[in-house]
């Protein structure tokens, strides 16, 4: 009650120190500073109380006033951070010793400075080893450079469009005899680096040089040293295939002959679809496009099918307004609905909006069937074809057509496939635009590679087609449920061209779920495996070798599920079955297989790095092997069997959850793998002595395995996505125009076809209105869109546009998905890959993976692993924490 | 010293008010500018802050027969103004009188600068070509570096331009600027597309949008980039000063 009156009357009692009344009002007053000062977050407890007089008084009559620049009674608070005095706990005393023993024993001699010297002393070494190779090979550069320009001449040739046949036929005919041997004499050389068998001194040896000479060429910049390094690789490469051929198997056992022969074919496989995947992305064209005649009237007629089956009217409708607003003479461009579904809705909408619906008696042969028949109603020179959510921007056809006006033979003009909404992979993973996905490299580098041997493969959408030729090889192929790579092969076979062209002129949605994403992976999967069977690239007529390698490498990638799981299950044998499948000493295998890991993984760093990090590809590789592997196996078997299934796009997950269904496999997989590492640690622990260096190799591997399967893992655990429309982040100057005659300048945050989300200096400049128009530009042009304030803090402003009519929607749309430029940095913004930062996101990546597993699993598994991580929280609580050697204030 | 020369294609076009926010804006960008308020309303002095009953300016001293380089003021933000000055209707008939007889003396009050501390002069001409001194402009767009005509988007605008010959000869040797437009008024963007097209050659790359933080800083005395920072129209003061710069180093390289 008088606590309570003094209060009102603003007068409150300092809650301080007991004893102090003992003392002189100037130590009063020091003394209640100081007590206020150490008191914690939460306050004193009444130990704590005592604890700091006892401890204020004996600094105040034992210690110099400043101890090392220090208030000596802020001492304990300094020494021992991670202590509060003003509220101990019950570990504290541990704490406290554990901390004064570091403090007293261990800090002074601390190891961590000699490390900092060790590792600077490593660095400058490296540096200084590595100026000394550079400096050694500058006899080199010439050669170097020399043949950098012979390549920079062939690829002119090979751009100049007449060029295709004649860089075919012509590397054998215009070789001179002396380049022939010179030639011949290389293969017998490298034949020789490849077979000869090596003691472990001269292996280690030929090892240590070719890696130098790697880490030598690694410094040049430009395609021709890369090109040495894809030599060095296959060296290496080649030379641990053949040592593990003839070398390696273990012929007195039958499961370890077995077993090792499983593995050494997986191993061929990684290496064909190594050395393939050099060949192919060995010169990637870069084809620039091509300039269009000044005359528009001169340009020809285009078709535009928008093939659709069971997606929602909305997301159609965004490509129609998207190809409403395409830049092409709109007398010469007709827009056609090939609607599958045969849906009233749409029928009406193609009338509103002026466009031609087709729509067929029957449904056979899916979506192929259906651009088949939509074939026969239309007659445009040039078919371009967009799935119905891939939105084409205005510059579609003015940056394509060039090329196909140029070149006669061209018969198809490829373009990426670009998504602005975050595939299974980015959106349970959580790195959306931050580390590349899994099509970047296909679209990124992989068919820009087999553009320079004109072998570009159709991809179903977001190319354009000439007709003729399409009709020539009687339409889209149907006979596989690839129907794209499909039909791109028989028009490669009938002697037709084909370019790609890198920019993403064009962008949609990607999957929506893992299932449907895995869904969408088996039936291409399958599909390729079905074309290698009925229609093997590798035979038949046609085709040029380098189209035959192209193709055959595209669909050799498909097969990696079985050698994938091989890979992920291989170590298991010698740790739980106890087999030698590698039948080697432990120090020779690395001796081996390390340069050949690492020379392939430096080079494909260096050849990929901008749109596949180093390791993720296996992570992708993971998730996907145990389902492609049956339906990969049984179309090569009988291709005939199976269903095309549609992709199902456009959908929302209502609420976080695990995938267990998906997951199953790979649960297994780490399940075995954890039963693998246990019994690997029983045997280093109690088993024979010169097994261990062969447990240690295998067990690393285990790890490894189970690093990419968390990982995979991750990719199990759905995240919750409640937007229906997608929101693309941007960052678009606009202006704001207020009813009031204001004009805000803003800046658009990201755009969805509902709204906007903007970005002003003041929310106050709003000046609370709830409505407001924006003024979007696109090229020279402004356009005024209405919106609808949903909120405004902080200098953010969420907005929904109202109903527009139909010209607005189409403007909408083309100022932001169908915009030029929307796309293109998109690439750009992805850093180069460094292969250690790229090994520190799979772990992080693994890590999250773990712990959604583990919290995920059946009753009482979650319940012990929260438990363990408690113990471990409170345990780091007794780690001593570094003292700064500054004071603090 | 570079001379921009400023006057519109009718009246209303906000020659004054761009005079005053473009010489803002160049002292922003760390030029130093003076503005010569060449109109008898005498307006531009009030954009600089001087007072509403300051009655000294160049023609106040030219009829007192005193140098006229007594009657400048210097904004808060360094940039300077010569004020036309207050005159009564007798003075400023006799005014026109004397200039009649030395068409070259506003030109001779600019060469007279030239040896000043100055980066840019600005000449607000805001009457029309018919405006009392019309006989000055000969000489004065023989000295200018650029000159910049203002106008807005409307129909009279776009017909004066287009057909009357008074305007095409105009048109030659000065830019085009288009002042206050109203993107979201289907005519003036329509017209805006239209002088696009057709004046390709002499148009401005940006326009300045109508924004009501233009009167409203023009209203509290203050320069319209410390009013409204945030405001478009700054933001097209801004672009333009930095397009004038560019022109006038073009001009000279």
């Amino acid at each position: 009650m008088r606590e309570a009156l003094r209060r009102r009357r603003g007068i409150i009692t300092q809650r301080a120190i007991l004893i102090a009344p003992l003392f002189k009002p100037w130590l009063q007053n020091e003394l209640h500073h100081q007590y206020n000062c150490l008191k914690g977050a939460g306050g004193y407890s009444l130990t704590g109380k005592v604890l700091v007089t006892v401890w204020l008084l004996f600094a105040l009559t034992f210690l110099k006033p400043r101890i090392a620049g220090i208030e000596s009674w802020r001492l304990l608070q300094y020494l021992f951070p991670h202590i509060d005095l003003s509220r101990p706990r019950i570990g504290d005393p541990l704490r406290a010793v554990v901390q004064l023993f570091w403090l007293l024993f261990i800090r002074p001699y601390s190891a961590r400075r000699s490390a900092k010297g060790a590792a600077s002393a490593i660095r400058r070494v490296n540096k200084r080893s590595q100026k000394l190779l550079t400096l050694s090979l500058g006899w080199f550069k010439p050669l170097l450079d020399s043949g950098q320009q012979a390549n920079e001449r062939q690829t002119e040739a090979v751009v100049n469009a007449d060029l295709n046949n004649k860089f075919a036929a012509s590397f054998w005919h215009n070789m001179q005899w002396r380049d022939k041997l010179l030639m011949l004499l290389i293969v017998l050389l490298s034949l020789l680096c490849i077979t000869v068998p090596f003691s472990l001194e001269a292996q280690a040896i030929f090892v240590c040089a070719l890696y130098l000479m790697a880490r030598a060429l690694q410094r040049m910049p430009g395609r021709f040293s890369s090109m040495l390094l894809i030599v060095l690789s296959l060296v290496v490469s080649t030379r641990y295939i053949w040592w593990r051929t003839t070398n390696t198997l273990n012929w007195d056992s039958t499961t370890g002959l077995i077993l090792g022969l499983v593995l050494l074919s997986a191993e061929l496989y990684a290496w064909l679809v190594l050395l393939l995947g050099y060949f192919q992305n060995i010169w990637p064209l870069q084809r620039t496009p091509q300039q269009l005649p000044d005359d528009p009237e001169t340009w020809p007629t285009i078709d535009l099918f928008i093939p659709t089956y069971n997606e929602d009217l909305d997301v159609v409708k965004a490509t129609v307004y998207a190809s409403l607003g395409i830049d092409w003479p709109q007398h010469k461009l007709n827009i056609h609905i090939l609607d599958d579904g045969k849906r009233d809705s749409f029928r009406d909408f193609a009338a509103e909006v002026n466009v031609n619906y087709i729509r067929r008696p029957h449904n056979n042969h899916a979506k192929a069937g259906n651009i088949n028949y939509a074939l026969t109603k239309t007659n445009a020179e040039y078919v371009a074809i967009f799935d119905c959510d891939h939105i084409p921007t205005r510059a579609f056809f003015q940056l394509t057509m060039g090329w196909l006006l140029k070149d006669p033979q061209l018969a198809l003009v490829q373009t990426p496939h670009h998504f602005y909404s975050p595939d299974p992979f980015e959106r349970n993973l959580a790195n959306f635009r931050k580390i590349p996905n899994e099509g970047n490299l296909f679209y990124g580098l992989i068919q820009d590679g087999n553009d320079l041997w004109g072998g570009t493969f159709f991809c179903g959408s977001c190319a354009i087609l000439r007709r003729k030729p399409l009709e020539e090889v009687g339409g889209i192929a149907v006979e596989t449920v690839t129907e794209d790579a499909h039909t791109s092969l028989r028009l490669h076979r009938r002697g037709y061209r084909s370019a790609y062209l890198s920019a993403p002129i064009s962008a949609g949605l990607a999957t929506e779920t893992l299932s449907a994403h895995i869904g969408q992976r088996i039936r291409w999967a399958r599909g390729m495996a079905q074309i290698l069977r009925i229609d093997n690239p590798l035979t038949g007529r046609g085709l040029r070798w380098q189209q035959r390698l192209c193709y055959f490498n595209a669909m050799l990638h498909f097969l990696s599920g079985v050698p994938r799981l091989i890979f992920l299950t291989a170590p298991l044998a010698f740790l739980l079955l106890h087999t030698y499948i590698i039948y080697a000493p432990a120090l020779v295998l690395l001796m081996y297989v390390v340069p050949h890991m690492v020379h392939a993984a430096s080079v494909n760093s260096i050849l990929q790095g901008k749109y596949r990090y180093s390791f993720w590809g296996e992570v992708y590789e993971s998730v996907l092997a145990w389902y492609v592997a049956r339906p990969t196996t049984v179309a090569l078997f009988a291709p005939h069997k199976g269903t095309f299934n549609v992709t199902a796009k456009g959908g929302v997950i209502e609420r976080d959850y695990f995938d267990w269904v998906i997951s199953k496999p790979y649960i297994t997989l780490v399940l075995l793998n954890v039963a693998g590492v246990i019994w690997g640690i029983v045997r280093i622990v109690s088993g024979p002595s010169e097994e261990i260096s062969a447990v240690i190799i295998n067990l690393t591997w285990t790890f490894y395995n189970m690093l990419i399967l968390g990982a995979a893992a991750a990719v199990g655990g759905e995240a919750k996505q409640v937007r229906t429309a997608p929101r693309v982040e941007v960052s678009i100057p606009v202006s704001l125009i207020l009813h009031s005659g204001h004009r805000i300048q803003a800046k658009v945050r990201d755009f969805s076809f509902d709204g906007l989300r903007l970005e002003i200096a003041d929310c106050q400049l709003l000046q609370n209105q709830t409505e407001l128009n924006v003024a979007l530009r696109r090229a020279n042009e402004e356009f005024i869109f209405p919106l609808n304030i949903v909120y405004a803090s902080n200098g953010v402003v969420g907005t929904r546009l109202p109903p527009l009519s139909i010209q607005q929607t189409i403007d909408y749309v083309q100022c932001t998905f169908a915009k030029a430029d929307t796309w293109v940095n998109w690439k750009e913004a992805y850093d180069e890959d460094v292969p250690a930062i790229s090994m520190g996101q799979v772990i992080g990546a693994a890590g999250r993976g773990y712990n959604r597993l583990l919290t995920n699993a059946p009753k009482p598994i979650p319940q012990i692993y929260a438990g363990v991580v408690w113990m471990l929280r409170g345990l780091t609580t007794f780690q001593p924490r570094s003292v700064s050697t500054t004071a603090r204030n | 010293m570079k001379i921009i020369l400023l006057h519109s294609v009718s009246g209303g076009s906000g020659v004054t008010t761009v005079t005053a926010n473009l010489s803002a804006a160049l002292q922003n960008l760390g030029h130093r500018c003076l503005a010569i308020d060449c109109a008898p309303e005498n307006v531009l002095a009030l954009h600089f802050g001087v007072a509403t009953d300051t009655i000294a300016g160049w023609a106040t001293s030219t009829r007192a027969s005193q140098s006229w380089s007594d009657s400048g003021f210097e904004a808060s933000d360094g940039s300077r103004v010569l004020p036309f000055g207050m005159l009564t209707e007798a003075a400023l008939t006799q005014l026109a009188d004397t200039l009649k007889k030395q068409p070259d003396y506003l030109a001779a009050i600019c060469q007279a600068l030239h040896g000043q501390p100055l980066d840019f002069l600005l000449l607000d001409l805001a009457s029309p070509i018919t405006g009392c001194f019309s006989n000055q402009l000969c000489a004065l767009q023989k000295i200018a570096d650029f000159s910049l005509l203002i106008a807005r988007a409307d129909t009279q605008t776009y017909r004066l331009l287009v057909s009357h010959p008074l305007y095409s000869q105009r048109l030659m040797d000065s830019k085009l600027l288009l002042n206050s437009v109203k993107t979201e008024n289907e005519l003036q963007k329509d017209l805006l597309l239209v002088m696009r097209h057709e004046f390709e050659h002499c148009l401005a790359p940006n326009v300045i949008h109508y924004d009501a933080s233009v009167p409203e800083a023009f209203a509290h005395l203050q320069a319209l980039k410390a009013y409204a920072p945030e405001s478009a129209a700054a933001l097209d003061f801004h672009l333009l000063a930095l397009w004038c710069t560019n022109q006038l180093r073009q001009a000279t390289e």
